[in-house]
């Protein structure tokens, strides 16, 4: 079975630990959102054949994070699934969809507490005027 | 200067059997550059582990996807096995094992059928999948399902294959090699092949390793990596594992790759059973995952690489289960092939990295 490691750091070393693994040789494996209450936890996985490390954070909801879609260029799969699904934003995705990699029907579906989903259901609410 | 155009390519197409969209730049027949999309059948199953119990969600696991079904369920029970601290007896490893080979011969004779289908050769496509049914047979012998197995639980697996049954599958995998040889003449030696896939989408060694590609697909481009040569599980228990690997790097190699996969899948079945030791085939998992713990694994699908991660809650219901399916890997490297390739070199470019949207878009 793979090894646990799971490192936590702060969303500020996020972007130094990638160009660390990138230099090393290191892949980048995966990007994974899971909403935690503070926000959403990310796991980024890099790997070098056998070993195997999870950096583990947690960001505020709506946060924006850097890209590493120019050191990986695959994590723009996972960087814009993320954005779409829990609603944190990274800057400077090499291949920016803008909200519209997944085609579902209720913004961030994965994290209905972030600042995209509160703001969508406020804008979809009646106004005083139209209810009276 | 040539004009440039648009040309939208799928997501409904008759060479793709799955749903995934590009838009292709050409310049007269060239692509100079390829946007893909999915997402346009994104189910949710990940979220759904929040409202399915530990022990019920290997059922949802296995329904992720047609083809790679029972490796789903592995990979979660293996995940949750090592969230929860669980030691699967020796035996359920073996047997895990076999049915994720056995898979893995299925799902590659498949894909050659469906790559002999792209490029024209209708005889070569039956023959693959004429083959491909006594696997699906041995499925149904030993499981009762062809396609849903249900035959791996968190904790080992729920039905055992009897002595004389282990000794059918190697008797029809033996029956299975002569015949399967000659189709591997025809994909490795007929020149018609030969000429339709070599020096089509190629993509170097070192575009893989940039581009972090996985499975056959980064084995064909020199990339010796294979999870299954870390020896976790019963494949520690194989005399030796070396991964295929191809350098060409083209579509002819992927498809060489998979060509010989198949035998190698044979024989560590054959090898597995020659050597599965008679122990009890699960344990019983009681409790629940302790909060805030959590677990990644990974497991060699047939398509590649496939990252599995849990996180407990202290209750029968996890917070979070994460699937990484090869293909969303392996689309950056998909794309990489179909800069400079022919428009006619399309779809063959992308049925080439064997693709499977339906796990993608769990």
């Amino acid at each position: 079975m793979d090894p646990q490691v799971f490192i936590d750091i702060e969303p500020e070393q996020m972007r130094a630990r990638a160009e660390a693994y990138h230099k090393r040789g290191w892949r980048f494996v995966n990007i994974c959102g899971s909403t935690v209450p503070e926000g959403v936890e990310l796991i980024y996985t890099f790997s070098d054949g056998e070993p195997f490390e999870n950096l583990r954070m947690t960001v505020p909801n709506g946060a924006t994070m850097p890209s590493v879609s120019d050191l990986y260029l695959n994590s723009f799969f996972f960087e814009n699934e993320t954005h779409d699904l829990y609603g944190v934003t990274f800057a400077g995705i090499a291949i920016d969809f803008g909200g519209a990699f997944y085609a579902v029907s209720v913004p961030t579906p994965m994290n209905p507490a972030s600042a995209q989903a509160v703001n969508a259901l406020a804008e979809a609410r009646p106004t005083t005027s139209e209810e009276a | 200067m040539a004009n440039r155009t648009v040309i939208p390519f799928g997501p409904q197409h008759p060479v793709l059997p799955e749903p995934i969209h590009l838009d292709l730049v050409i310049e007269d027949e060239k692509v100079v550059e390829a946007v893909p999309q999915v997402g346009f059948i994104h189910r949710g199953l990940e979220k759904l582990v929040e409202k399915r119990d530990y022990q019920t969600y290997v059922n949802i696991t296995e329904r992720i996807c047609g083809i790679c079904s029972f490796g789903h369920s592995l990979g979660y029970a293996q995940t949750v096995e090592a969230l929860m601290g669980v030691e699967v007896p020796r035996r359920a490893e073996f047997l895990r094992v076999i049915w994720h080979e056995l898979s893995r011969v299925h799902s590659h004779l498949l894909w050659l059928g469906l790559l002999a289908d792209g490029f024209g050769f209708e005889n070569l496509f039956m023959q693959c999948w004429r083959l491909r049914e006594r696997v699906l047979d041995i499925f149904e012998r030993t499981t009762g399902g062809r396609v849903i197995l249900s035959a791996c639980n968190v904790g080992g697996v729920n039905q055992d294959i009897a002595d004389e049954d282990l000794r059918g599958i190697v008797v029809v995998l033996d029956g299975l090699r002569p015949e399967y040889s000659e189709l591997l003449n025809t994909f490795l030696y007929d020149r018609s092949v030969e000429n339709r896939l070599g020096g089509v989408g190629c993509l170097s060694k070192k575009d893989a390793v940039d581009l972090c590609v996985v499975g056959p697909f980064a084995r064909a481009s020199g990339i010796s990596e294979d999870i299954r040569s870390y020896g976790y599980g019963a494949y520690g228990a194989l005399a030796g594992f070396e991964p295929i690997v191809s350098t060409r790097g083209d579509g002819y190699a992927r498809c060489e790759v998979r060509a010989l996969e198949v035998l190698q899948s044979i024989d560590i079945v054959k090898e597995l059973v020659d050597k599965i030791p008679d122990t009890p085939i699960a344990v019983p998992v009681k409790g629940a995952p302790m909060a805030g713990s959590c677990a990644a694994t990974r497991l060699e699908q047939p398509r590649g690489e496939c990252y599995y991660y849990t996180r407990g809650n202290g209750t029968k219901f996890l917070d979070r289960f994460r699937i990484r399916t090869p293909t969303s890997q392996n689309v950056a490297g998909m794309v990489a092939t179909l800069q400079g390739c022919d428009l006619a070199d399309v779809p063959l470019n992308v049925l080439t990295i064997d693709p499977c949207i339906s796990c993608t878009e769990r």
